[in-house]
């Protein structure tokens, strides 16, 4: 399964780096950022994308969650408000799809966290197939084992070095694995390549 | 100094570097030091570093001579291609052999950990050859301004930030056998000598980590200070 990254925008550093730390008992995050205004949770989502913000909506004008909501219509994100004890923003919350309080215990917000987990990795469409390699992705991984580099797979392949390399990011995501070498072990085990094959190539 | 084993005994391997071996009975940690001939406070620091993360010196630990943390990074460096990696080699080659049958390619796994060495040696050798003397060079120049001038020269062609650059990740390969291992090695036969192999190179991986940390947030900062130093004067 992908990791997931979560950016937490929020004025007060003790919200903040206490989201955070309970964020990071979670395995299936990869990357959090933090930001503590609007600026620069504007900037670092046009930098890179994030599957799940927290976002403190007082921190918000009315046009940046025209922006966040431009850039969402391109691809979305999952947005839950930080909200002080017991409320409940009802006009804030149209931009939001959850919400998390102040005055909630850990069972309570890990609950939460979990729900937001599972459903937006249902929701991707590659869910059922994550771990196995695609049949394309196991004819780039056999010419990696057998000692290609990117451009030679290219021209054999007849598709472009850039789309090679996204092949083998791909692969790297799906099995773990990012040495050429740790490649090569990995396609040996499952017969994607013959031991013979790989010392006759070299 | 039991404490210290007692509270984290990874650092069983630190101390070694620093030639201390078990038996020292209720000896406070500057007591031990003290009869190795070995500086307090930088022992503390090193083994600090190493058992917390967050814990990190820089400034401290920056405060010592470059002598004294190249000599700390050479013994590592002794103790990973002596020690570690070749009782490693010797686990792996059981493993393969014990746990597993010819028909399963499993052999491939002592090929890839050989390279994983001969990385790791040519690495080491590296600093140890051209880094670490250079760093060396560097503080004596300062301390005694005689042949400043050709190594102002010298300094201009190789400096310390081009050894940042190229300070290459050599813990890559380690993770990925250690991925092998966890995903897609078949059931073993000896579960036990497979754990071992495990944690040894979990072990590894983490006291890597932590050297690679000494030598670009210490070592290399600690240098590149100098050589601003140098070329101001």
């Amino acid at each position: 399964m992908p990791k997931l990254s979560v950016i937490i925008a929020e004025e007060s550093f003790l919200i903040r780096k206490g989201l955070l730390s309970l964020l990071l008992e979670f395995p299936s995050i990869g990357r959090i950022s933090e930001s503590t205004n609007e600026e620069a949770l504007l900037e670092k989502l046009d930098k890179e994308y994030y599957t799940i913000c927290f976002i403190n909506p007082s921190l918000l004008t009315a046009q940046g969650i025209k922006k966040i909501e431009e850039k969402n219509l391109r691809r979305s994100r999952v947005m839950v408000a930080i909200l002080p004890s017991g409320s409940s923003d009802k006009a804030q919350m149209k931009h939001f799809a959850e919400s998390i309080t102040l005055d909630q215990g850990k069972s309570q917000l890990v609950k939460k966290i979990d729900g937001l987990f599972t459903q937006f990795v249902k929701s991707q469409p590659d869910y059922e197939n994550s771990s196995g390699l695609s049949k394309r992705e196991k004819i780039i991984l056999r010419h990696i084992a057998l000692g290609y580099t990117n451009k030679e797979i290219g021209e054999k392949l007849f598709i472009s070095t850039h789309t090679v390399v996204t092949h083998r990011k791909n692969i790297t995501r799906k099995i773990g694995i990012k040495t050429v070498s740790g490649l090569t072990v990995y396609a040996i085990f499952n017969k994607i390549v013959e031991m013979d094959e790989i010392r006759k190539s070299r | 100094m039991a404490d210290l084993i007692h509270m984290n005994y990874l650092l069983i391997s630190v101390i070694n570097r620093f030639g201390i071996q078990l038996g020292f009975e209720n000896k406070t940690v500057e007591q031990v030091c003290k009869e190795h001939q070995i500086d307090t406070r930088f022992f503390l620091e090193i083994v600090n570093a190493f058992h917390n993360k967050e814990y990190f010196p820089d400034k401290n630990l920056q405060t010592f001579s470059i002598k004294l943390i190249v000599e700390y990074l050479l013994k590592t460096h002794r103790y990973y291609l002596e020690e570690k990696v070749p009782e490693l080699e010797i686990l792996i080659d059981k493993m393969v052999k014990e746990c597993y049958s010819d028909a399963e390619n499993i052999g491939v796994l002592i090929q890839f950990f050989t390279e994983y060495k001969n990385e790791l040696a040519t690495h080491t050798r590296r600093e140890d050859e051209v880094v670490f003397p250079y760093a060396l060079k560097i503080e004596e120049a300062y301390e005694h301004p005689k042949n400043r001038k050709d190594l102002i020269a010298e300094l201009r062609k190789y400096s310390m930030r081009d050894y940042m650059n190229e300070h290459d990740n050599i813990e890559e390969k380690l993770f990925d056998l250690k991925n092998i291992i966890i995903k897609y090695l078949p059931p073993p036969k000896n579960k036990t000598l497979c754990n071992t192999v495990l944690t040894e190179l979990f072990n590894l991986e983490q006291d890597i980590n932590d050297h690679s940390r000494i030598e670009e947030k210490v070592l290399a900062p600690k240098v590149v200070e100098l050589e601003k130093k140098l070329i101001s004067h």
